[in-house]
């Protein structure tokens, strides 16, 4: 007689289980990542040269590293 | 932190910057100045971001809806030189998906507000969405929701923010964007400048009990309003920074020439 009662509770215990673990994964979930994106440029004239530029594109697609820095340099 | 910074160090006159700082806010800046000497130059700067955010609830059933709201401070401003010629564009923007109870669509666009030259309000009602706001002369800013809301009031430095809802446990995006541009003419005895700042917090609305429920956002991105110096404040402090490491390779290529 004590049998179905222990498969009574066993059965129980995993019903509980699997109900927990679906909860669960409805409130866990993983934020996409975020894009990024820095952009730069100046340009001027120095006699009659009027094509001197410079420019620094930075694009990142997930977390940002601490940091990260660039300077312009001309493009050539 | 993305940043980029100014070329004083390799010759180029004028400055322009981005920066974006992503923990622990979300915070976008940029910088463009010109400088002297010269009758035709430009600068540009640009730095955007979209990340996503959910408010999370393990006890709550699929479809409840959250009353929330977005706020925090958006600048531009520009200094016109005098003399010449100069052209500017300045303009911070903040668009925020959420849900729509009017037209009862989800991760829809529900709010947006920007503010700088040519900020203009949007009827979010509308599909397509007309222009419904014309900025004052100058700086403009302007916020609108799903509900018709527009208001095209403020100075340069203006709170923004109003109430919108989403569904637990559901993620939506926020797209942030900052641009300053800089185009000047005939202006070689005086200098221009332009920036522009944006620096959002997401938060439960006024009066919801929000015990059992959480913010979250992307990997890597805060949610707090940040405590950045000012771009002035940056950008001469990595001029400062190119000065001195610029004196002290020219030392060395002094002192290794003899």
């Amino acid at each position: 007689m004590r049998f179905p009662y222990q498969l009574c509770g066993i059965v129980g215990a995993a019903v509980l289980l699997l109900g927990a673990a679906v909860a669960r994964a409805d409130t866990v979930s993983v934020l996409p990542a975020a894009q990024y994106s820095v952009h730069a440029s100046t340009g001027f004239c120095a006699g009659f040269n009027c094509s001197i530029f410079y420019g620094q594109q930075l694009t990142a697609v997930g977390p940002a590293t601490s940091g990260q820095s660039f300077l312009i340099f001309p493009e050539l | 932190m993305l940043q980029v910074g100014c070329s004083a160090d390799v010759g180029a006159p004028n400055c322009a910057g981005s920066i974006l700082l992503a923990a622990s806010a979300p915070y976008l800046s940029v910088a463009a100045s010109t400088s002297l000497n010269h009758t035709n130059q430009d600068a540009n700067a640009d730095v955007n971001v979209t990340y996503y955010y959910e408010v999370l609830c393990p006890t709550c059933s699929p479809g409840t809806l959250v009353p929330m709201s977005i706020g925090g401070a958006i600048e531009a401003h520009y200094i016109q030189g005098t003399g010449g010629t100069v052209a500017f564009q300045d303009l911070a923007r903040i668009f925020v998906n959420g849900y729509n109870p009017v037209t009862s669509k989800d991760n829809v666009l529900i709010y947006q507000a920007m503010e700088g030259l040519g900020a203009s309000s949007t009827d979010l009602t509308q599909n397509p969405s007309p222009l419904t706001g014309t900025p004052p002369n100058g700086f403009g800013f302007c916020e609108s929701t799903w509900t018709g809301f527009n208001n095209c009031t403020g100075g340069p430095s203006s709170p923004y923010g109003l109430s919108f809802e989403v569904r637990v446990n559901t993620a939506y995006s926020i797209f942030l964007d900052a641009n300053a541009s800089v185009q000047a003419t005939n202006q070689p005895f005086s200098t221009s400048y332009a920036e522009s700042t944006l620096d959002p917090v997401i938060s439960f609305g006024t009066g919801f009990d929000s015990t059992g429920y959480s913010i979250a956002v992307s990997p890597g991105i805060g949610n707090e309003a940040s405590t950045v110096p000012e771009p002035a404040t940056w950008i001469l402090l990595s001029t400062a920074t190119l000065a001195l490491i610029s004196g002290h390779r020219l030392r060395r290529m002094t002192k290794g020439s003899f």
